[in-house]
């Protein structure tokens, strides 16, 4: 066999691919989050800490920067593009919770424009959602091949992205590393979707079932306003009919604790999304605060 | 399907694991390779494959009466050809056709309803090669079978079904009737080595240099950049771009068909290092360069008649080679310009005065090369008029600044530095190295592949 030239070829690959991968820089891959959220969708009810939201949590919520503060042993990042914090979708983050665990939480970053009417047509979860078991089975399998040999990078935009790229995370998280901060960035597009499609009552009456429902069940539910930078947090009270008080108040009554962030502390590469540093360090306060409010 | 795509590999390894227990018996090989070029074809549109049936149907049953029925032979042949190139004429020239009539009618204010049909994949391949069957059997250089599995089973054959090589079933059906000989070591290579040298070609040089001239063409809405130095080497770029891209669709097919047991023929043979462009066409597609040849230019006199005669066999046949490409006015100028080399080259022989000089070999390649890659603007020109504001500013010899051509021509770099060492020293590429330098080259082929692969494009002659 060892005279067969295919099969030396084969023994030659090897090798050489494994050679491949370990010199491909992260910077030189291709930006293709998919698998992340092939996982996320997959991922067994294992985890003690759940925190669902959309895209500012998807990058602003490093798992393992709140476990190494503390605030459990398997925490899953279930943040996706656009999130709806609607019934279906926080039903399918609950159920990534080990509820046989005595102390498992479901932590829900709230945004106005993840309880809007919007945002449930857009969510991306939606996608990811439809996927029939044996798809998710087979995603499971090829997420990792796909990671494996993903190409080099060779485009012309690969100088942008070494200063301003992503880092996938298995955990869930997305890190992002910008170079060129703009707080402003966002502005447009939020005020255009959230003046015509503000925070949706029934959504937050759902949503205010839904944890009562939890709490039932013996989940722990803890709930805060996703931090954002202070002029756009101005535009979504202004155009959004967001009321942070009443919001408290309804989800306190439904047997949520209420986390309270002070947004300054972060930076925001576009006004909404932290960068990577910020991400970390707000992780590490998310945990101290559940902690607090778990003891 | 493509062979540059994941559910291909899924697809192969399941042909190839049924394929060891199939091949025993005729019927059920036979069965057994239209199933799965029906899933093959059908992978990317199930409503067209019907089409295939019909065209092959009738060329089995044509050829079949032709031999049975000899005296109606000329009538079964008009018959059998004006079926195919009407399913082909419909689909790929009608909206053309009403275009051009349309112009010729606005004097009259008569118009024709234009109505575009979606062009069936490979339409242009496998109907060449159904009706070069029925010719065969017609001339007598081919025996019609009688068994239906066993002629589709040469027309779909999957590895050449949508991009060729166009195999004359005089070549195929043969081979397909015994058991295949299970290929020995050496064949199983050659096999691996012809894969991976096709994938190389296609993802590694063909992909990396799709988005550059995909750019450069797609910004015509904006003028045409007036640099000569970008367009000579834009069109350097697309040249390997096409010829990486089709010679490694065939190279791969070549290597599966191996696999297979079987054989199919060289379709290119280092079209750039031609010394004349007759010596061109004898390297690029082979498989339709020799299809016109056979049954268009020899049936007319070929050169065999006059010298006018002759030019004039040569227009129309580089001519409908063009139209064959694709319905529009720049398939049948990249013809004609071919047309118009081919002439000047039996007016002037300068080929054989240029081979002549010192270094003639050299100095006849880049002649050819500008010829052909001056052609290249027609085929591959979003419009007539991009087109020869191309080939002005190719010929003005200005300079103005344009965007960045890297990392583009570092794969153009690449694709001549391959094409160089593949055309001088390794002809043909399996036999001159010895020992374990064959097996990690064709390994190195294989990873750069996968890690250095562009993104995932369509062949470019899908289209045709």
């Amino acid at each position: 066999m060892l005279r067969d030239r295919s099969f030396q070829c084969v023994l030659f690959v090897i090798p050489l691919a494994l050679l491949a991968y370990a010199l491909r820089p992260e910077t030189a891959r291709r930006d293709d989050p998919d698998g992340i959220f092939w996982n996320k969708v997959s991922s067994p009810a294992v985890h003690d800490v759940v925190v669902a939201g959309d895209s500012r949590t998807l990058q602003g919520v490093s798992p393992q920067a709140m476990i190494q503060a503390g605030a459990g042993q398997k925490i899953l990042n279930f943040g996706f593009n656009a999130a709806c914090l609607n019934r279906r979708y926080l039903t399918a983050a609950a159920e990534k919770l080990d509820t046989g665990k005595k102390r498992c939480v479901l932590v829900i970053a709230l945004t106005p424009l993840g309880l809007s009417r919007h945002s449930e047509a857009a969510s991306n979860f939606n996608w990811y959602a439809k996927a029939s078991g044996p798809e998710l089975v087979f995603r499971k399998i090829l997420t990792p091949i796909e990671h494996f040999v993903e190409p080099y990078q060779f485009r012309e935009e690969l100088k942008k992205v070494s200063v301003s790229h992503a880092q996938r995370f298995p955990d869930g998280w997305l890190a992002s590393y910008v170079n060129e901060e703009n707080s402003t960035l966002m502005h447009g597009m939020y005020r255009n979707i959230l003046s015509k499609s503000p925070v949706a009552p029934e959504l937050v009456a759902d949503l205010a079932r839904c944890i009562k429902e939890f709490s039932a069940r013996g989940i722990r539910v803890a709930v805060f306003r996703m931090p954002s930078h202070w002029e756009h947090q101005q535009l979504e009270d202004e155009v959004s009919q967001w009321n942070e008080a009443e919001m408290k108040e309804k989800m306190v009554s439904a047997g949520a604790a209420w986390l309270q962030f002070d947004s300054r502390k972060y930076k925001y590469y576009d006004g909404v999304h932290m960068q990577a540093s910020s991400a970390s360090q707000f992780s590490a306060d998310l945990a101290v605060q559940l902690q607090a409010a778990f003891k | 399907m493509r062979f540059n795509s994941l559910e291909f590999l899924v697809f192969a390894a399941l042909f190839f694991l049924i394929w060891r227990y199939v091949k025993r018996n005729q019927s059920a090989r036979w069965l057994w390779i239209m199933l799965m070029s029906s899933v093959f074809y059908g992978w990317w549109e199930w409503s067209y494959l019907w089409l295939l049936f019909v065209s092959g149907g009738i060329d089995f049953v044509s050829a079949w009466w032709i031999e049975s029925f000899p005296r109606h032979r000329k009538k079964l042949l008009f018959f059998s050809m004006a079926s195919n190139l009407g399913i082909l004429g419909f689909y790929k020239y009608s909206a053309f056709a009403a275009e051009n009539l349309n112009v010729l009618l606005q004097p009259l204010s008569l118009q024709v309803p234009i109505v575009n049909y979606a062009l069936p994949i490979g339409i242009s391949f496998y109907t060449f090669q159904s009706m070069s069957y029925t010719i065969d059997v017609y001339r007598g250089e081919c025996k019609a079978t009688r068994n239906i599995l066993h002629f589709f089973a040469g027309l779909m054959l999957f590895p050449q079904l949508v991009a060729g090589p166009i195999l004359r079933a005089r070549d195929i059906l043969p081979q397909l009737e015994p058991e295949p000989v299970p290929p020995d070591e050496q064949k199983r290579f050659e096999g691996l080595a012809l894969i991976a040298h096709g994938y190389f070609k296609k993802v590694v040089i063909a992909d990396n240099l799709a988005p550059t001239v995909t750019a450069a063409f797609g910004a015509h809405g904006l003028g045409v950049i007036e640099s000569s130095a970008y367009w000579w080497a834009i069109m350097a770029m697309f040249a390997f771009q096409i010829y990486c891209d089709f010679s490694g669709y065939t190279d791969i097919a070549r290597g599966l068909a191996k696999w297979m047991g079987y054989d199919f023929a060289l379709n290119f043979n280092h079209p750039y290092s031609a010394a004349s462009i007759r010596d061109f066409w004898s390297r690029w597609h082979i498989s339709l360069s020799t299809w016109f040849r056979d049954y268009v230019y020899v049936p007319m006199g070929g050169s065999r008649t006059s010298p006018l005669r002759t030019h004039v066999n040569l227009w129309i046949t580089m001519i409908l080679s063009g139209l064959w490409h694709g319905a529009s006015w720049r398939f049948i100028i990249w013809g004609a310009l071919h047309a118009a080399y081919v002439s000047l080259e039996r007016v002037t022989d300068w080929p054989r005065r240029i081979l002549s000089l010192p270094l003639g070999r050299f100095i006849a390649i880049a002649v050819v090369l500008v010829q052909v890659l001056v052609a290249w603007v027609f085929f591959r020109a979003e419009s007539m008029a991009q087109a020869t504001g191309i080939i002005r500013v190719m010929f003005s010899f200005v300079s103005a600044p344009h965007d960045s051509l890297q990392p583009a021509l570092a794969f153009l770099l690449l694709g001549i530095g391959y094409e160089t060492w593949m055309c001088v020293r390794v002809q043909p590429f399996m036999l001159r190295t010895k020992g374990w330098m064959e097996p990690a080259g064709v390994a190195c082929l294989l990873v750069a592949a996968v890690f250095f692969r562009g993104h995932g494009q369509n062949f470019i002659y899908f289209q045709f």
